[in-house]
């Protein structure tokens, strides 16, 4: 039963992405509709996007998915809410374990700019109204290595999960690590590698980020100039 | 020659922003778009040359072409363009300019909104190169500006923290990237940058400040390590330690 699921799943996901402009939006969100969790009427899928484990993936009102992106969950949901706006060639998978804590979402008013990569198995939250810029990774995972007699492949993962809260701006080219949580409000800048937390209202930048000042703060001051 | 950017000819075929003409580019790529092989480039070439600002002798189109205000891009002799690129020049008033022999490659996305795009003769760009505008952003000669890199004249206005960050606008500065520049792999460049003719930038880098002629930067922010000179190459001298 199982096979024959995933087999129709590619057939019709396969065929209805090769149906270009408007039409194949349409033609898309009606041919889809019984495969998804949820796909609202009012998404719009481009042409060449390629899905697998559609009953696990839920996109909204106004969601919209441009060329080339791949969405593939393998056991969590994947989730892609109202307004959010996904550009060229973005990867998301899940391939983790089954928990219901885990899973991917992208917040409402969110954007993932071409070519951001994003992966579990741990659980990735990003927050509604944040702007992330091409070429970021987001990997909610590692590689444990403490073992030089193994293959590193052979060894676990950690699946800590990331973070990113609401009206965040990540530059373009900025890799978040597993673990990570960014606060409400933050910046970082471009090509910044963030390893550890990083507190609401903050800018952060360089490899690893550092927290180089306090929108806050800056805030305050300008207010007191007045 | 025919210099299909000079000023005459680009009045002549620049009008206002017509739904028939961005219906014909849909229909035009829906249809042709995917087909693959010199037949494929040849059909695009015939039938895109009506819908596209210039195109010029021996250009060559791959697959998978998105183009958006298709009236704004001009694409020079001997120019190429690989598969999967998105072209997006923001009609009324931006522009993609290719110049004669400037290669893109596979998957790069150019959205000016608004600006202007413009590469050099014989520059070439690597896969999955993303620029945007609003800011103009000027590629000069002969450049080489590897995989993964970014160019973005625009950053966004945070200075108010009850308003969400997309609504508070954007500041545009524009970025020149001057004549035979070399851009290592997964380079980010921000808005107000020059990059001085001859520079090279190492993989990586964040370029930041505006870099002078001749520069070698490296690193996360971009710092000039040396400048290069016609004294003995560094890498040669260490080459013979």
């Amino acid at each position: 039963m199982n096979y024959i699921r995933k087999g129709l799943e590619s057939i019709v996901t396969g065929a209805l992405s090769a149906v270009p402009t408007k039409i194949g939006k349409m033609v898309r969100v009606i041919g889809f509709r019984p495969l998804f969790k949820q796909l609202d009427s009012s998404a719009k899928i481009s042409s060449r996007v390629r899905f697998s484990g559609t009953s696990r993936i839920s996109i909204e009102k106004g969601a919209s998915i441009n060329q080339y992106a791949e969405i593939h969950s393998g056991g969590n949901l994947i989730r892609i809410r109202a307004n959010a706006f996904i550009d060229l060639g973005v990867s998301i998978r899940d391939c983790g374990e089954i928990s219901q804590s885990s899973g991917i979402v992208l917040g409402e008013n969110s954007s993932l700019g071409p070519y951001c990569c994003l992966a579990g198995p741990g659980a990735i939250n990003i927050g509604s109204n944040c702007m992330i810029a091409s070429h970021c990774s987001m990997y909610a995972n590692n590689h444990i290595f403490d073992d030089p007699a193994r293959p590193i492949n052979s060894q676990p993962l950690t699946t800590v999960g990331i973070t990113i809260e609401d009206d965040c701006w990540l530059g373009t080219g900025v890799r978040v690590l597993d673990g990570v949580t960014i606060g409400t409000g933050s910046v970082i800048g471009a090509g910044a590698v963030v390893s550890r937390d990083i507190p609401p209202y903050s800018v952060a930048v360089g490899v690893p980020a550092r927290v180089v000042k306090s929108r806050k703060e800056q805030f305050s001051t300008s207010l007191n100039k007045k | 020659m025919n210099n299909i950017l000079d000023q005459k000819s680009l009045e002549q075929r620049l009008h206002p922003n017509s739904i028939w003409i961005s219906r014909k580019t849909r229909i035009l790529t829906s249809l042709l778009g995917a087909i693959p092989l010199s037949l494929g480039n040849r059909l695009r070439c015939l039938f895109y040359r009506s819908i596209l600002g210039g195109l010029g002798e021996g250009a060559y189109l791959g697959t998978g072409l998105e183009l958006e205000g298709a009236r704004g891009i001009f694409l020079g002799a001997g120019s190429a363009v690989d598969n999967g690129v998105r072209l997006n020049s923001g009609e009324p008033n931006g522009r993609i300019i290719l110049r004669s022999q400037a290669l893109l490659d596979r998957g790069i996305s150019l959205e000016t909104l608004g600006g202007c795009i413009e590469i050099g003769e014989k520059t070439c760009i690597g896969s999955y190169v993303c620029m945007a505008g609003p800011g103009d952003i000027r590629i000069g000669k002969n450049c080489m500006i590897a995989s993964h890199v970014s160019v973005y004249a625009n950053n966004h206005i945070f200075t108010d923290i009850h308003t969400p960050i997309g609504d508070q606008g954007l500041s545009c500065a524009g970025i020149v990237i001057e004549d035979d520049c070399w851009l290592g792999t997964g380079v980010r460049v921000l808005d107000g940058v020059t990059i001085g003719h001859g520079s090279v930038v190492g993989a990586g880098a964040v370029v930041t400040k505006s870099l002078p002629p001749f520069s070698v930067a490296v690193g996360v922010p971009a710092k000039i390590m040396y400048k290069r000179s016609n004294s003995t190459p560094k890498s040669i001298a260490l080459h013979q330690n």
